[in-house]
């Protein structure tokens, strides 16, 4: 291998290690980076159960699918409940994974059950089964984006135009 | 194979026919190779001789390509297949219509980007399957961009065989039609498929009168032609995006469906959001790939080419959408 080529390659490995490094670390060194926007049905069912490992822990904990998931855990009066139910899933694998990560169990789980023949998804539990937060390398193009879309909510807010309270616009 | 014995070439030995059809980065899904292409590549390799740079940024573009872009846009346009376009009205239509055409470069340039990639590690250099099709000024010209190994195919073993254009205009444009109808099932045996493919031969068909009278306007007045050029260019895309109705959808009665959608508001319950700041991020490497004049800019970035392409490595792992197989893994 020539010198050129050795150059370009070091150059090339360097530039990766370094990009790499930055992303794994943004989100452990800056807290509350904001989550991106969700796409699929995958990427809610990490962020539901990464609320669970990562929001202090609640002595009743409710596991389901998506019928339970969309329950909010302000929802329940008395503030000791946690939402764990995973969309598109089923309560098996919430109860695995209570199980199997060691940490504090719940006083009480409350079962969803809404589609009986659901297995349990082993995925999901291979990466939450241990206490270990799951946490991925910042994406900074989607971050960028959604600090915008923040931005110009707050915008809207303080000029007493709520973008939420707006009847039936899709937001964009 | 029968090519080289017809061409009066040597006859291969049995252990290099075995390496041809196994040779792992084209086995699956091309580019298609010839055999008298691969044939006389197969000699003796070695490390000094493998051209390592160009390899990393073949599979780098591939991955980048097929990780960031078409996987990103992936999660947008699996709202095109039956039943879920239902629920997408005519403006959400185009625009996801036009993200699948988007998409489906991007996924099958990666994996021919990262099938070159993969064969020059190996010492072997595969053909080019991609030459910017979107920047085609017309159909013909689309079909000398777009998977060029197939192209080239169909042109020798069926077009040039049926006659090609030496048995009159009439014939001609049975020909095309035949190729393009044939060249279409070649993805798979569905009413859908065919219809591409016919779509796409009548287009050839519709614009060849046209062709030579464009030309010789251009070459009479400059300046026409530069209003001419990007309509022809915008023409093609859009024709080349609306036939990929029937290409994501092959069930005919989903495809018109879907097709009659795009005109006339049917859709029925809330349409998905489509981010169009994402929309913007996750094509614009394939609108700068195709609208930049990159031999006038490598001259300056040909320093910052390794940064460049690290960049694109991270990028494609960090911002990678959803797992997906490649789509022409199913043809």
């Amino acid at each position: 291998m020539d010198r050129a080529t050795q150059g370009w390659l070091i150059r090339f490995a360097a530039t990766i290690a370094l990009l790499w490094a930055a992303c794994w670390a943004a989100p452990r060194l800056v807290a509350n980076v904001p989550q991106f926007p969700i796409r699929t049905t995958g990427e809610e069912q990490v962020v539901a159960l990464e609320r669970y490992f990562k929001l202090p822990p609640q002595p009743i904990v409710v596991v389901g699918s998506s019928l339970a998931y969309h329950l909010k855990d302000q929802f329940f009066f008395d503030g000791d409940v946690r939402n764990m139910a995973i969309p598109g899933d089923s309560p098996l694998t919430g109860l695995a994974i209570i199980a199997a990560a060691p940490i504090a169990k719940p006083r009480a789980i409350a079962v969803e059950t809404n589609i009986l023949d659901r297995p349990l998804n082993q995925r999901l539990l291979d990466m939450f089964g241990s206490a270990e937060l799951h946490q991925p390398p910042l994406p900074p193009l989607r971050t960028l984006r959604l600090a915008k879309e923040a931005a110009t909510i707050l915008e809207q807010t303080a000029a007493g135009n709520d973008p939420k309270a707006k009847p039936k616009k899709r937001s964009r | 194979m029968v090519d080289l014995t017809i061409k009066g070439r040597k006859r291969p030995d049995l252990a290099s026919v075995f390496l041809y059809i196994i040779f792992f980065p084209q086995l699956v899904a091309g580019p298609i190779t010839r055999a008298e292409n691969f044939m006389p590549q197969i000699r003796p390799k070695f490390l000094k001789d493998v051209a390592f740079v160009d390899a990393a940024q073949w599979i780098v573009s591939g991955l980048f390509f097929k990780l960031y872009v078409a996987n990103n846009l992936n999660t947008m346009t699996a709202y095109l297949d039956y039943p879920q376009y239902q629920v997408l009205n005519p403006d959400d239509r185009w625009t996801l219509l036009f993200l699948y055409s988007f998409q489906i470069y991007a996924d099958f340039f990666g994996y021919s980007a990262i099938a070159l990639g993969l064969g020059l590690l190996f010492g072997y250099r595969l053909p080019v399957n991609f030459d910017l099709p979107y920047v085609s000024l017309s159909f013909s010209e689309f079909w000398t961009r777009w998977h060029i190994s197939l192209s080239n195919w169909l042109r020798t073993y069926l077009y040039i065989p049926l006659g090609g254009n030496r048995r009159g205009r009439a014939r001609t444009y049975l020909n095309l039609m035949i190729v393009m109808g044939l060249g279409g099932l070649w993805h798979g045996a569905a009413f859908g498929y065919l219809a591409w493919g016919l779509l796409h031969g009548l287009l050839l068909v519709v614009e060849r009168p046209f062709l030579p009278l464009i030309e010789r306007l251009s070459q009479r007045a400059p300046a026409l032609r530069a209003v001419m050029v990007p309509i022809q260019v915008m023409v093609v895309f859009l024709c080349v995006s609306f036939a990929w109705v029937f290409f994501k959808l092959p069930n005919f009665g989903h495809a018109m469906d879907f097709a009659s959608g795009l005109f006339a508001d049917h859709s029925i319950g809330a349409g998905p959001r489509i981010y169009r700041s994402l929309v913007l991020i996750y094509t614009l490497p394939v609108v700068l790939q195709h609208l930049v004049q990159w031999e006038r800019v490598e001259p300056y970035l040909k320093g910052m080419q390794p940064y460049l392409y690290g960049a694109m490595a991270v990028l494609a792992l960090v911002e990678a959408g959803a797992d997906t197989a490649f789509i022409y893994f199913q043809f």
